[in-house]
């Protein structure tokens, strides 16, 4: 799949701030699944390239007085590959997988969902893709997709114990259960096409807010993706940006302001999908 | 060994004096009680005056206090120092090592030396660091080896201190009333000066800034006044002539670390931080600290700036990883450690739970993440009752606990109320490394002020002592 | 020098000056309080040091009308106000404890003891200590510790910093004094230079200790007018606008040789319209005007010297 990507978040302050020093996690990267064609990030100061722990290409961004408004917008392009949601092993993945085991504060596994993924203990050990698909299906069929019932700072088991959230609790929820049984798991943050399912904008636009999933090691196969919010494995309409423990360490945008006052943060996020889906094209030419 | 009655190291079992303490018992014998007495009143004076305290955290607001000095030195043979400088430089290049080591390639745990959990599964492990190369592959450039003595020649490593180590200030100034003091004493013993700690500690520290600054700025970082070790903050700055400053003073561009001067922005090189890994950037770790600078951690990792110590440096500290120096030592250095650990149990292993569970009263059992004397348990000075809450605390979690055997610390003379009497003491030497490890000869003493005390941290009623490295 | 250091040291200083300022403006309406022919509303003689203050209305809302008990207690005690004599000499202190190591120790125990005497302080306290004794003794505290700085500290850039913010501080609070002075003590409808109460010119000079400097200058019977021109644009009266700006002038000379950063422009051209300025000129187009104008402008000044010393950015 072929598609044009252009997001833009803005910063919005009350009272301008002395100073905003962003992470952003922005810039996503060639490999099994995708390859990534121009990718231009802009933002109102200098970027500084980096690499993180997880081998995300990040950038710093440190702007002095910003204004009354501080926009960061991203666009580029992508392709696409189903590759089942299997990411295989590779040179990048520069920490032990061991670390993917440790809690954080997203993502503790407190007695609901340690108790919710235990009967899948066997079922993983025996076959740990099967075992993971089953546990996937039955987060999915547990938490319900509900829009504003959770916030960007709830935790895998405050989300759990309300049995709703949305994309970002779904991940949090499924990484929570598979440390529990021992498998490391990460966060994936990117973008997902909705386009043929979703609403669709003028120009074959899919308005969309960014999408959250999660992937676990699976020994001979590599990471694998499991998208718990839509109870399926990545395939060709996701595009993976970044990687972490949790949302705090894969978010595209984290920011720190010193003074100022009254911020408020907004996103919108826009796909196009520049090939001419199979299925059109199949009708055309009948 | 370890047990029985502790070890004078002024006084032979002979009822005479140790040939290094000849000249201070002799001094001792000449001197009224009364003028000892005098000059610790001159030396808190003092102390006051150039306000040399520290905070302590109880109930309400923050007290400030002093620790107590004892004016009696403690003396260390030029042998014994030997030892000691050896041993120290040993486990501080392995722990190096080591260090650069877990955050790379891994090989001690490949090994199967350490049990990869231990170190992975670690809080103090910081994954941030993987990968990340340091100019000189130094971790810990200033580390505290908190060592206890229990014999002519056993000296024993309590606890490493690789993060941020503190009480080096109590060292230099412990030294500059001594010799204010009582000179005529000081000037007849040939101690070896310490005075040279901050130039060391300067020119280390220049000497691992990032490659390509030829006049490299350093600036020590505060998380600030209320700290416990705040002035020891100011006080090393000012000996090494550098600034003290806030994480507000900095701020990140460029992949580079500048300071908010009235001149305008100027380019940092190397901070040395007195602040947790966990307060540096709230970007990477704790959101909410505001002592810290957003955006450090991307810098570290592009190599535009170096904290000392590093981050991530904690893990070589844990309790957890202590009882596995020794063998830290073997591995990299090939070497066995000059210096032995104290003995200890990994309350992890089930069968060190059970027999720590059933000599509760004879052990020291404490807090593998702990730190300060805190949340632990004496077994011999503990009740029945707080041996038995004690107990329950470890078997709801044993993997959080270690154990070690209650040790007869040895003694020093120290001015009491009524005389002189023996009291309990550890040692603090710092280690610094740069482009090589070496300790300037003398160490912060600590002593446990109460009769028949084994604790002595300053957070529990310790003093200090000056401790006399002598020439021969 | 960090600018964290620059800002905490010019702080220090224009804290402890507006301490005095308050001691000074509450002084003159105790007086005025006191004289014989009191006027039938309390009022008349509290509100003016509310009106002088930072927050008029934050002393409406919680008191209503000015009295001798509320002011005293909303501009000496209130711990919540920030420009109280007490907060504002807890200010100073706490400024002065972070720099410790760039003040001279007698400047660091000048300020110290003083808050100290303050810490407790309470309604009781103020009234055993005397309102004219506790007036005094905060003059002389502030002048204390500018002897002590003049006389102890270093003259380098830190010291800069603690003379600017003086200065600052003292143009803003003189204009102030004059500007509310000035409309309560005109009778409504008399023009500039009508008859005056004596008394009341005569303590509104003493607020700003120019009742001598008035007599020296003019030798003549005081006059609205005269008293303005003293105020503003007298170049050796040390609290008259033109001495303070001369004052931002000359130090900025000395932190900023360049003279590139937009504080020192502001400067300049804020000092030259005073040394240049004529009383008459400033009569006719309203005194009330003029010194808004001013206010407005030192402020901006003060934003400035913040913005170009005290928050140093990479991108200039």
């Amino acid at each position: 799949m072929h598609l044009r990507i252009e997001s833009a978040t803005t910063y919005a302050y009350d009272r301008p701030p002395r100073h905003s020093t962003q992470y952003l996690r922005l810039t996503p990267q060639s490999g099994p699944g995708q390859t990534v064609g121009r990718w231009d990030i802009s933002a109102p100061g200098a970027l500084t390239a980096w690499n993180d722990m997880f081998g995300n290409r990040c950038h710093t961004l440190s702007v002095e007085r910003p204004g009354p408004a501080l926009e960061i917008a991203v666009a580029g392009t992508v392709e696409t590959r189903d590759t089942a949601g299997i990411l295989p092993p590779s040179p990048a993945d520069a920490l032990p997988d061991a670390v993917y085991l440790r809690d954080t504060g997203y993502t503790g596994a407190d007695h609901g969902i340690a108790d919710f993924a235990e009967p899948w203990r066997d079922a993983c050990r025996a076959d740990r893709l099967a075992g993971l698909h089953e546990l996937m299906t039955a987060i999915h069929a547990e938490i319900a997709y509900v829009e504003g019932a959770t916030s960007v700072l709830t935790t895998a088991g405050e989300a759990f114990a309300e049995r709703r959230g949305v994309c970002q609790d779904h991940a949090h929820i499924l990484i929570a259960a598979a440390r529990s049984l021992g498998i490391p798991a990460r966060y994936v943050s990117g973008y997902l096409w909705t386009g043929e399912t979703g609403e669709t904008g003028a120009g074959g636009a899919a308005f969309s807010a960014s999408h959250a999933w999660a992937e676990c090691r699976i020994e001979e196969l590599g990471w694998v993706s499991f998208d718990p919010a839509n109870g399926v494995c990545a395939n060709d309409a996701y595009v993976r940006v970044a990687v972490g423990f949790d949302y705090a360490t894969a978010c595209p945008v984290r920011g720190v302001r010193t003074g100022g006052g009254g911020e408020r943060m907004t996103t919108e996020i826009r796909l196009f999908r520049e090939d001419e889906p199979a299925i059109l094209q199949a009708e055309r030419e009948a | 060994m370890l047990r029985g009655p502790a070890f004078d190291e002024m006084t032979d079992p002979a009822g005479g004096p140790r040939p290094a303490w000849a000249a201070l018992q002799s001094w001792l014998d000449a001197t009224p009680l009364d003028l000892l007495h005098r000059k610790h009143g001159e030396a808190e004076a003092l102390f006051r005056r150039l306000g040399i305290t520290f905070y302590l955290y109880g109930d309400g607001a923050a007290a400030e206090r002093m620790i107590p000095f004892d004016v009696l030195p403690r003396i260390l043979s030029a042998a014994e120092w030997s030892t000691i400088e050896r041993g120290c430089i040993q486990r501080v290049r392995a722990l190096n090592m080591f260090l650069h080591d877990i955050y790379h390639e891994q090989e001690i745990l490949r090994a199967g030396r350490i049990p990869p959990d231990l170190v992975i599964g670690n809080r103090a492990y910081r994954p941030e660091m993987a990968g990340v190369d340091l100019p000189g592959k130094v971790y810990s450039h200033i580390a505290g080896i908190d060592i206890v003595r229990t014999g002519p020649d056993d000296f024993l490593v309590l606890e490493d201190n690789l993060r941020t180590p503190s009480g080096v200030s109590y060292m230099l100034e412990n030294r500059e009333t001594t010799m204010r003091l009582f000179p005529d004493l000081f000037a007849g013993m040939s101690v070896r000066p310490v005075g040279s700690y901050p130039d060391q500690l300067l020119q280390n520290l220049r000497a691992v800034a990032p490659p390509g600054r030829p006049d490299p700025a350093v600036v020590l970082l505060t998380p600030g006044r209320l700290n416990a070790a705040y002035f020891e903050h100011v006080f090393l700055a000012e000996q090494m002539g550098v600034e003290l400053v806030e994480g507000r003073d900095l701020f990140v561009d460029g992949g580079r670390i500048f300071m908010r001067t009235t001149g305008g922005p100027e380019q940092i090189d190397v901070i040395y931080r007195r602040i947790d890994d966990d307060f540096l950037d709230p970007l990477a770790f704790d959101p909410e600290s505001v002592l810290g600078v957003a955006g450090l951690l991307s810098v570290v990792r592009g190599g535009g700036v170096t904290l000392a110590n590093a981050i991530g440096a904690g893990v070589a500290d844990d309790k957890a990883i202590y009882s596995f120096v020794p063998e830290i030592v073997r591995f990299y250095l090939g070497e066995e450690p000059v210096l032995a650990n104290v003995p200890s149990y990994l309350l992890r292993n089930p069968e060190d739970c059970r027999y720590v569970l059933e000599h509760l009263d004879e052990l020291v059992v404490k807090e593998v993440h702990g730190s300060g004397g805190h949340g632990m348990l004496i077994g011999p000075k503990a009740s029945r009752q707080e041996r038995e809450a004690y107990r329950a605390r470890i078997l709801a979690d044993p993997a959080a606990f270690m154990a070690q055997p209650t040790l007869a610390l040895s003694t020093c003379p120290t001015l009491v109320e009524d005389g002189i009497a023996p009291r309990h003491v550890d040692l603090r030497p710092f280690v610094l490394s740069g482009e090589v490890t070496s300790l300037v000869p003398g160490a912060f003493t600590r002593v446990a002020l109460p009769e028949g005390s084994l604790v002595v941290n300053s957070s529990q009623g310790g003093g200090t002592k000056d401790t006399w490295v002598l020439d021969a | 020098m960090l600018s964290r250091s620059a800002e905490n040291l010019y702080w220090m200083s224009r804290y402890i000056e507006r301490a005095e300022n308050a001691a000074r403006v509450l002084d003159v309406s105790y007086r005025m309080s006191l004289m014989p022919a009191a006027a039938p509303k309390e009022s008349l003689y509290w509100q003016p040091a509310i009106e002088i203050g930072n927050d008029p209305a934050a002393f409406r809302a919680r008191f209503g009308e000015a009295g001798q008990s509320n002011v005293l207690r909303f501009t000496v005690l209130d711990r919540s106000n920030p420009s109280s004599v007490y907060s504002c000499i807890r200010a100073a202190r706490e400024n002065a404890r972070a720099e410790r190591t760039r003040i001279s120790s007698e400047m660091w125990e000048a300020l110290n003891e003083t808050w100290l005497a303050v810490a407790d302080l309470d309604a009781a306290r103020l009234d055993t200590w005397g309102l004219r004794a506790f007036f005094d003794w905060v003059k002389s505290r502030s002048h204390l510790f500018r002897g002590v700085t003049v006389g102890t500290a270093l003259q380098d850039d830190a010291f800069h910093f603690i003379r600017i913010g003086t200065f600052i501080e003292r143009a803003d609070s003189t204009a102030r004094i004059l500007d509310v002075k000035y409309h309560v003590l005109l009778p409504s409808g008399e023009e500039a230079g009508g008859s005056v109460d004596y008394y009341q010119w005569g303590a509104l000079l003493r607020s700003v200790s120019a009742f001598r400097a008035y007599r020296n200058v003019y030798r003549r019977e005081i006059a609205p007018w005269r008293v303005a021109e003293l105020l503003i644009l007298h170049p050796a009266f040390p609290r008259s606008l033109a001495a303070c700006l001369a004052g931002v002038d000359r130090t900025l000379g000395l932190l900023a040789p360049s003279g590139r950063l937009e504080c020192v422009r502001l400067a300049g051209e804020l000092y030259a319209d005073l040394r240049y300025g004529k009383i008459d000129d400033i009569f006719r187009s309203g005194l009330h005007e003029f010194l808004e104008d001013f206010i407005g402008r030192n402020n901006r000044l003060a934003g400035q010297l913040q913005s170009d010393f005290m928050m140093s950015s990479v991108v200039e």
